[in-house]
């Protein structure tokens, strides 16, 4: 109690003065008699009950605290420090008084030291979403991606189906602009002998080109001899079972417009055989003009009357029921008729001397629908 | 008619400008190997020095020449560029065969001169038939119609007729690309040319081009027009831009189209009065050529006793003396065969026959044999004695 007493005197012998000093303005207004001694005022404030509180009350500062819901339950304590910033100077301050005024640092403690005895890692965070029904599909389908089409309106549509075709042109001459024959003759035996090639045109042929067969069995051919002064040159294919082909080239300024023999055909006769009428017929003719413009051509096949024993006869035409005898100079022919052949009665009608090879027969009048005739040597 | 055309245009241009990102780039089949095309005076190009062969060969040995392809009846160009100055005239010398003109290009066209497709005229004093322009058909010589499918004169009908009925023939879209026909009228007219231009980059035009008829003109009091006809024009590009024109006028107008997946700022003068009128399309599906299953006619054979000839795979028809395709001497009837392809056999198969000592004269052929896949059809008639030019147009329905 004593120690009380002392520590109330001393607060007031401590609080008084100062408080005589902070109060004097309020209190400073009192009157006192000569003999008096009055003291100062005094001023005393009254607290009332001395500032002894027997219950204790401290109020914290306000904290915030996030409650992560579940204590962190953990026998291992936990502590995570407050981000610190650091500033280096480098260089360190040299002074003879030294000084540090530390930098403010804010440090917040979150009570707990972080040691961990335990070592833990925390995943990134995963989203999943659960969609219930398990990716097992039964029904297989496909969308296509989506394809942008503008129709600009017009289109390749063609309703209609139609052709035109080239344009082609044709010359009809009416007549073969080209007339080409091969000549006949007659031979004998084995002998050497020639027929002619005959042209007649009035076109710019360039090129002429034909293809003669024969009776090889009777007929050799030997060659072909050039004639007329167009021919430029001439071509003898190699003979085969189409017959011989023959080329020419022609200078088409020295065509001449009339008819004339452009070449002859050399040939030979065969005489083992039988006298024969051999055919020189003309297939694959062609005549082209300076264009290359193939023209058409009227042509006449020759013949060859081959007389190696046996006379020939052959129609003539001319004059009417003429005949033609083809034979041995000298010899003498009798000339017979029947009206059939199924049986026939042959009578000499005439009988004549074979004076060159070629002997024309006429007179002859057929008295029955149909009369056949046949000749015979007689002599000598 | 014109305001008609550049609403049209603005139309069509506007919705070819938006949707040109949705389509592919334009690739026209060039390699470039005929070079680079740059006019700058007055040029002939003579097609008659085209190499003869597929188009799609490498032509830098002929570079600049171009190939003349007979299966397509086309001459064609491959050039890496086209660039034809102002004031610069571009014209053409016929090939033998009268071919059309294919310009593929693998980059830009620029047009600011002439290129002159137009049809030629023999006037009074004639005895040959006038030339077209390429892909066009000759005018007709002294009493002789007009050639080609819509010729005229020589009697009827009174001028070369392309698209208007009833003679009409060709398509709107130029494939297969061909002119206008012929006309003899005071005078030989020849037909209008075709052409078609395709580049995968931009054609711009602000020059002309033109396939006009040699000439023609209207008899007021009748209402008849005489002249030959106008020819073809197709542009086909990945950019189609200008302010020239292009023109395809004649007794009959001409056709012409017009192709682009993308056509800024276009504001070209085009012709009035074509039918139809084809302004822009798309050029996807590319088309240059009919397609493989496209009707063929052909003329075959001419027959008789004495008379056995086959046509050329590539006829020229030609009427000089000596050229022509196929000579025959008979005054005896002859038989026309013809083939067709890809035709019904129960259409029509038209046969002109124009001689030149006598006018048109127009006969049916019958089929004999065959299917709409390959069919033989014939007719039987006596042709003059005389050059005379036949073709054959088939049409279904």
């Amino acid at each position: 109690m004593k120690a009380g007493r002392k520590w109330r005197q001393l607060w007031l012998g401590l609080v008084m003065p100062v408080a005589a000093g902070l109060f004097a303005r309020v209190t400073a207004s009192g009157q006192t008699p000569a003999s008096d001694a009055i003291s100062r005022e005094v001023s005393v404030f009254n607290y009332g009950m001395p500032s002894a509180t027997t219950n204790a009350e401290a109020i914290s500062h306000e904290l915030s605290v996030f409650n992560y819901g579940m204590p962190s339950a953990t026998s291992n304590a936990e502590a995570i420090s407050r981000e610190m910033s650091v500033f280096n100077f480098s260089v360190p301050l040299v002074a003879t008084n030294v000084e540090a005024i530390a930098r403010e640092v804010s440090v917040f403690n979150y009570g707990l030291p972080f040691v961990a005895v335990n070592t833990e890692a925390i995943s990134r965070e995963v989203s999943v979403f659960n969609f219930l029904v398990p990716s097992v599909a039964t029904n297989l389908e496909a969308v296509s991606r989506e394809v942008t089409v503008f129709n600009l309106g017009v289109v390749f549509v063609v309703t209609n189906s139609e052709a035109i075709s080239r344009e082609l042109s044709i010359l009809n001459y009416g007549v073969p602009p080209v007339v080409f024959a091969i000549g006949s003759t007659n031979a004998l035996g084995d002998e050497a002998n020639q027929v002619p090639f005959a042209l007649q045109t009035v076109l710019d042929l360039t090129n002429l080109s034909l293809t003669v067969q024969t009776d090889d069995s009777h007929l050799h051919i030997l060659g072909v001899t050039p004639s007329s002064p167009e021919v430029v040159s001439m071509v003898l294919g190699t003979a085969n079972s189409n017959g011989l082909p023959i080329a020419f080239t022609f200078n088409r300024a020295a065509i001449p417009t009339t008819n004339h023999v452009l070449a002859w055909l050399n040939f030979q006769g065969i005489t083992n055989l039988d006298s024969a009428i051999v055919p020189l017929t003309i297939t694959q003719f062609t005549a082209t003009r300076g264009s290359g413009q193939g023209v058409p051509a009227a042509t006449t096949n020759g013949q060859v009357m081959l007389i190696v024993r046996q006379p020939i006869l052959a129609l003539s035409g001319t004059p009417q029921f003429g005949i033609t005898q083809h034979g041995l100079p000298g010899a003498t022919y009798a000339i017979e008729a029947a009206t059939n052949l199924a049986m026939p009665v042959w009578r000499e009608v005439q009988r004549m001397l074979e004076s060159g090879r070629v002997l024309t027969l006429t007179g002859f009048t057929n008295n029955a629908a149909q009369q056949f005739y046949r000749t015979e040597q007689v002599g000598p | 008619m014109k305001t008609q055309i550049k609403l049209h245009l603005s139309l069509a241009a506007g919705l070819a400008a938006f949707t040109s990102s949705l389509f592919a780039q334009l690739s026209i089949p060039s390699d470039g190997s005929d070079g680079a095309l740059n006019i700058t005076g007055n040029t002939v190009i003579d097609l008659s020095q085209a190499v003869t062969g597929n188009w799609t060969n490498n032509n830098s040995a002929s570079a600049g020449q171009g190939i003349y392809d007979p299966s397509k009846w086309a001459v064609v160009f491959k050039y890496s560029s086209v660039n034809i100055q102002a004031g610069a005239l571009v014209t053409f010398a016929n090939h033998l065969t009268h071919a059309p003109v294919v310009w593929l290009i693998s980059g830009d066209v620029t047009i600011n001169g002439e290129v002159n497709l137009d049809g030629h005229n023999a006037g009074l004093n004639y005895t040959d038939a006038a030339e077209p322009g390429p892909g066009g058909f000759r005018g007709g010589t002294v009493g002789m119609s007009g050639f080609g499918p819509g010729g005229g004169y020589g009697g009827y009908p009174p001028h070369g007729y392309f698209s208007s009925l009833p003679y009409a023939y060709g398509n709107q879209q130029n494939v297969p690309l061909i002119g206008g026909s012929g006309d003899n009228y005071n005078g030989s007219d020849g037909g209008a040319g075709a052409i078609l231009i395709a580049a995968s980059g931009t054609i711009n035009i602000n020059g002309s081009v033109h396939a006009n008829s040699s000439s023609y003109y209207i008899n007021s009091d009748y209402g008849q027009y005489y002249g030959s006809s106008g020819g073809a024009i197709r542009l086909i590009s990945g950019q189609l831009t200008g302010i020239g024109s292009i023109a395809v006028s004649g007794a009959d107008a001409g056709r012409f189209r017009l192709e682009a997946t993308n056509a800024p700022g276009i504001n070209l003068s085009l012709p009035g009065g074509v039918n139809p009128l084809t302004i822009l399309a798309s050029p996807f599906p590319l088309t240059l050529w009919p397609a493989t299953n496209a009707p063929i006619v052909k003329v075959t054979t001419i027959l008789n006793a004495n008379a056995n000839v086959t046509a050329p795979v590539d006829p020229k028809a030609s009427l000089g003396a000596g050229q022509d395709d196929l000579a025959i001497a008979t005054t005896d009837p002859v038989t026309i065969g013809l083939q067709t392809s890809n035709f019904p056999t129960n259409g029509t198969v038209n046969v002109y026959i124009k001689s030149l000592s006598a006018g048109q004269t127009v006969l049916t052929a019958n089929c004999i044999s065959g299917d709409s896949n390959s069919a033989n059809w014939q007719l039987v008639t006596t042709l003059p004695v005389n050059h005379t030019v036949i073709q054959a147009r088939a049409v279904f329905p």
